[in-house]
């Protein structure tokens, strides 16, 4: 494989684009699949993740693609950078990460970012502060349902 | 309401950003996307947000979304303990972790939280999936320990009405992916020996009611059980002194007789012997202490081939002297047999216990368990009747 073939262009869909090695795209299914139908050239455009996410995304897939590669971290150094990447993430970006790493099918990435949103959202009114969920239930109905699990909602 | 209805808007009111009050709304979410992070979450969370809305209650309530939750909280385990007056069987405590024990840091884990459930006095049956069966008299009831839901199951109806005993099993069919509850009524006579024994299963879900089932083996049951791959095994008696393993397989319903080893005499309801899950077979498992050397050992018999009542030679295990130890069936993490936990002294419901928890896979305590005092009624319970074991959590919404 000649040195250009190594590396791939990202395109997102503010038309920012990023040069990244190979081993590193194709981290996610998708671009993999795209690669393997040679329906694209060496640029690849993705329509629904924009620059400042897919910076994001590059980052991570960066971090695995050398881990895995050389094996010179260990999975707990790989784990605390984990956490860290998405630790001061506000929710609108996790949210837009998550969505990333579904349409690019990354499942690692999937599953962190996930699981970020589940821990640092515990409580109802921090869903409702980022879903717009209408509350269908007569008042009656929702005091029924929050009797029936009085518990969980003692702090 | 439509999962098209489920969009999402994010407003950002963090100060540090430019814009004020920024409202971002984000392209829709898929119901897949939501079920992913909703999976993730703790069950105290879950039963909060079912009053966000009919959906939710209903996705939450859903098996298809209890099987999802299952596959990704075993990962998650919590250890429980539940202690009852001997006597009375009326004053009891329902006990947890509060911190799941495989993500925790330290080796120490703590039984802290009272469930305060009501209705779960009585008998410990088993658990089985984070959902445990209790008895009292002739009423059964299954709670789900992590949601705290308690379901009294329908009375059963014998043929056997006079002078009966009663001994009930539970446990789950990975087969048909389904919940059993399996009860057994007896006669003895007056050598006794079993004249006559009757059973019945309840499959648990909407429209459960108990079902006759066919045993050509007249037994009365004399312990726990425990289920491995399906199938439940419990020590049984045929008469005065015949102690044999008898085993249910939860899938076809077909009782068979498995031998005791030869050199074995084993009389169950003696507390030192038991069942243990051994790299996935069914062991039996003695413990005998030597006053002259001060140590403790286990011994152990692997079941080789149940139809041929085939057991290995015993295996031999040196631990610590106990004056009590309890074991756990449940298979851990990364290993495929059960574990045994040993305490120093009895449970005394006034004062702190510590187990040591062993792996037999291998041959180590680094683990150890600590029970906080208990405070009120237990005080003054000197017969006490405790049953611990590890789990997984379970959001399953249990219906008749």
């Amino acid at each position: 494989m000649s040195k250009s073939e190594k590396k791939i262009v990202l395109k997102s869909l503010d038309n920012e684009a990023f040069e990244v090695e190979k081993a590193v795209a194709l981290q996610s299914q998708t671009i993999w699949v795209m690669c393997e139908d040679k329906c694209v050239g060496n640029e690849i455009p993705l329509e629904n993740v924009t620059g400042q996410i897919l910076a994001k995304v590059i980052d991570y897939c960066k971090k695995h693609a050398v881990v895995d590669g050389d094996g010179d971290e260990s999975s707990e150094e790989l784990k605390n950078w984990d956490t860290e990447f998405t630790k001061n993430m506000d929710q609108s970006t996790l949210f837009n990460m998550i969505l990333a790493a579904n349409y690019l099918n990354i499942k690692s990435l999937l599953n962190l970012t996930c699981q970020a949103v589940a821990d640092k959202t515990k409580t109802i009114d921090e869903f409702h502060t980022f879903l717009n969920i209408e509350n269908n239930f007569t008042p009656e109905e929702e005091a029924q349902i929050c009797q029936e699990n009085l518990w969980a909602f003692d702090d | 309401m439509r999962s098209s209805s489920l969009c999402l808007a994010v407003k950002k009111m963090k100060k540090k950003e430019k814009e004020m009050i920024l409202t971002v709304a984000l392209p829709e979410i898929s119901e897949e996307l939501l079920i992913e992070i909703l999976t993730r979450l703790p069950v105290k969370s879950l039963m909060t947000f079912k009053c966000v809305s009919k959906l939710w209650l209903s996705l939450i309530a859903s098996r298809y979304f209890t099987d999802l939750f299952l596959k990704s909280s075993s990962r998650r385990r919590r250890f429980f303990a539940y202690l009852v007056d001997r006597e009375t069987r009326i004053k009891y405590a329902l006990l947890a972790s509060s911190t799941d024990l495989d993500h925790s840091d330290t080796t120490v884990s703590v039984i802290d939280q009272d469930l305060a459930m009501s209705k779960t006095e009585g008998c410990f049956v088993s658990a089985a999936h984070g959902l445990a069966c209790f008895r009292i008299g002739e009423s059964v009831r299954i709670c789900n320990l992590h949601t705290r839901q308690v379901l009294e199951l329908p009375v059963m109806l014998f043929e056997t009405k006079v002078n009966y005993n009663m001994w009930n099993y539970f446990g789950h069919d990975p087969v048909n992916d389904e919940y059993k509850v399996l009860s057994v009524v007896w006669d003895l006579t007056k050598e006794k020996r079993v004249v006559r024994s009757e059973h019945q299963v309840l499959v648990l879900g909407a429209g459960a009611s108990w079902r006759k089932i066919q045993c050509h083996i007249p037994h009365c049951p004399g312990s726990g059980g425990i289920t491995i791959n399906g199938v439940l095994y419990y020590g049984a008696t045929l008469d005065a002194d015949r102690c044999v393993v008898m085993s249910f397989d939860l899938s076809s319903e077909e009782f068979n007789l498995i031998e005791m080893p030869n050199e074995v005499r084993f009389c169950w309801g003696w507390c030192w012997n038991s069942f243990i899950n051994y790299k996935g077979k069914l062991a039996l498992l003695n413990y005998c202490y030597s006053c002259s050397s001060n140590i403790g050992f286990f011994e152990i018999w692997v079941l080789e081939d149940a139809k041929k009542s085939r057991w290995l030679d015993k295996e031999t295990f040196v631990f610590p002297v106990a004056e009590n130890f309890i074991i756990t069936n449940q298979q851990r993490m990364g290993g495929t047999s059960g574990t045994v936990w040993l305490a120093k002294r009895n449970v005394n419901p006034g004062q702190a216990t510590r187990f040591f928890i062993c792996d037999l896979e291998r041959n180590d305590s680094t683990q150890s368990i600590k029970i906080r005092p208990l405070r009120g009624s237990f005080m003054r319970t000197s017969q006490l009747e405790s049953t611990f074991w590890d789990d997984i959590e379970n959001i399953m919404y249990l219906e008749i």
